[in-house]
């Protein structure tokens, strides 16, 4: 892991600037004994975007003297008032110079958090709670980046590397109702450069109570399309969600065409055996989930479906029909919505590789809720 | 639900070999030891003719030794002993 991923994983607000390396709200104590804020700026050594060794030993502060917790100036780390314009802005006040024993740090983790102990350890005396690793959130400004604000779960978990699986993907999700919209909650969370949501209902009550989140009362009364009201909702965190406020129909495949996975999450009503043929022939790659839930008398019972079909190995996907009504229940329960959909974007990452996969192939299978157990269904 | 004690007492008391099975979480009886797949949507929704063109997915759960679990497709049928447990539903729902 580089310096400065580690130094954000730990807390500290860090950031590169135009060559030079800044490190945010490091508490220190004044002349007059309390605690304020101040910024280090040292220029920054690249290889590519990594931060290597530092060239010496030495950095600016931005702030007013450093002292101890009795106001007695931090003589050991200044070497001297120095005021810098290096950034525009950000204008440095002092020159300090902590030389360690070994002349020089071996890298900018250690030099950041060696000096901002150097003066943080006196504000700590003064307000136990003063610490540099503020987890602050920043708007990411870079537009290539996939999410509005850095993705700090890859990093700290040590699986971006894997995540470049995700890069420059388009995906569509069909459907926004349970199952799909906890499908955008999860696909929405991987760095995926597009995700285009597809429906033509509205978001109303009823939904609220099998979809991820907590839709405000507001937000029901304005009776939203669910591909807008999703759309709206995730981009607080993905960039690249689309919002088509149409049903999916046999035509709309030309549109995904291209695209590197589709998630089908249609509902009864839909032509599904008909936008199934389209995208297979269009040669897509696309998972269908779908599920039903009955009332046994004594508790429900039920079963949620996953079908992965890909242009090596097609699946038959079962269609709805024309069973009379008192066949047709429309119980649908959260969890359940949540696991399909968990299941599906399980499937989608083993079949990219994100998962390691020991397990025989399993084109369809069914979760019977009464049962317990992942059945493989034949095809 | 039924009592399954009551369901096997009453098939003991009329001298059938009847098995045990479970179709969506609820007892039926069976007398044959194969069971197929147009029987399991049959006990799932008695007294109702199924819509022709409706796929159900039919899975099973403890079955004869070597079909532990799996799933039966239209025409097929599966081997049971008693407590061999069948899902039924159209899992077409999202």
């Amino acid at each position: 892991m580089d310096d400065l991923t580690r130094l954000l994983n730990e807390g500290y607000d860090v950031e590169l600037r135009d060559g030079y390396l800044v490190v945010h709200d490091v508490p220190y104590v004044t002349a007059d004994k309390t605690v304020a804020r101040g910024q280090f700026v040292m220029p920054a050594t690249m290889a590519g975007d990594i931060l290597t060794t530092p060239p010496d030993h030495t950095t600016h502060f931005a702030g007013s003297e450093p002292c101890d917790n009795d106001g007695r100036r931090l003589a050991k780390v200044i070497h001297g008032m120095q005021v810098s314009d290096l950034l525009p802005g950000l204008r440095t006040n002092f020159y300090f110079s902590a030389k360690p024993p070994e002349g020089n740090y071996r890298n900018y983790y250690d030099k950041v958090t060696i000096y901002v102990d150097l003066l943080s350890r006196w504000a700590r005396r003064i307000d136990t709670r003063a610490t540099a690793r503020t987890y602050p959130v920043h708007e990411v400004a870079d537009d290539d980046y996939p999410f509005a604000y850095r993705d700090s779960s890859s990093s700290r978990a040590g699986t971006t590397s894997l995540n470049s699986i995700f890069r420059g993907m388009r995906i569509a999700i069909v459907g926004l109702g349970g199952t799909g919209s906890h499908i955008l909650d999860l696909v929405a969370k991987s760095p995926v450069a597009e995700i285009h949501l597809y429906d033509g209902d509205v978001f109303i009550n009823h939904n609220a109570f099998r979809a991820p989140g907590a839709a405000d009362i507001n937000e029901l009364r304005a009776q939203p399309n669910k591909a807008e009201h999703w759309a709206a909702q995730y981009s607080r965190i993905k960039r690249g969600i689309i919002a088509h406020p149409t049903y999916f129909e046999v035509e709309t495949v030309a549109e995904v065409a291209g695209f590197n996975f589709v998630f089908l999450a249609l509902d009864d009503g839909s032509d599904r055996q008909g936008i199934v043929a389209a995208l297979e022939a269009a040669d897509m790659s696309f998972i269908d989930v779908g599920m039903g839930v009955t009332d046994t008398g004594a508790g429900l019972t039920g079963m949620v479906r996953v079908s992965t079909s890909t242009p090596g190995r097609r699946v038959p996907i079962p269609a709805g029909g024309t069973a009379p009504d008192e066949y047709q229940s429309n119980i649908q329960i959260g969890d359940l919505n949540a696991l399909n959909a968990a299941l599906a974007v399980l499937q989608w990452k083993r079949h990219l590789g994100f998962y390691a996969d020991m397990a025989s192939d399993m084109p369809a299978f069914a979760y019977p809720v009464s049962d317990n157990t992942i059945n493989r269904l034949s095809v | 639900m039924v009592s399954t004690d009551a369901l096997t007492e009453l098939a003991a008391a009329n001298g059938s070999k009847m098995i045990e099975v479970f179709v969506n979480a609820r007892p039926h009886l069976v007398a044959d030891k194969e069971v197929s797949f147009e029987q399991v949507v049959a006990l799932a929704f008695p007294g109702q003719t199924p819509g022709a063109d409706t796929e159900y997915i039919v899975t099973y759960t403890r079955a004869q030794h070597g079909n532990e679990s799996g799933s039966l497709a239209p025409g097929q049928g599966i081997r049971v002993k008693k407590g061999t447990s069948f899902g039924v539903q159209t899992t077409t729902r999202s």
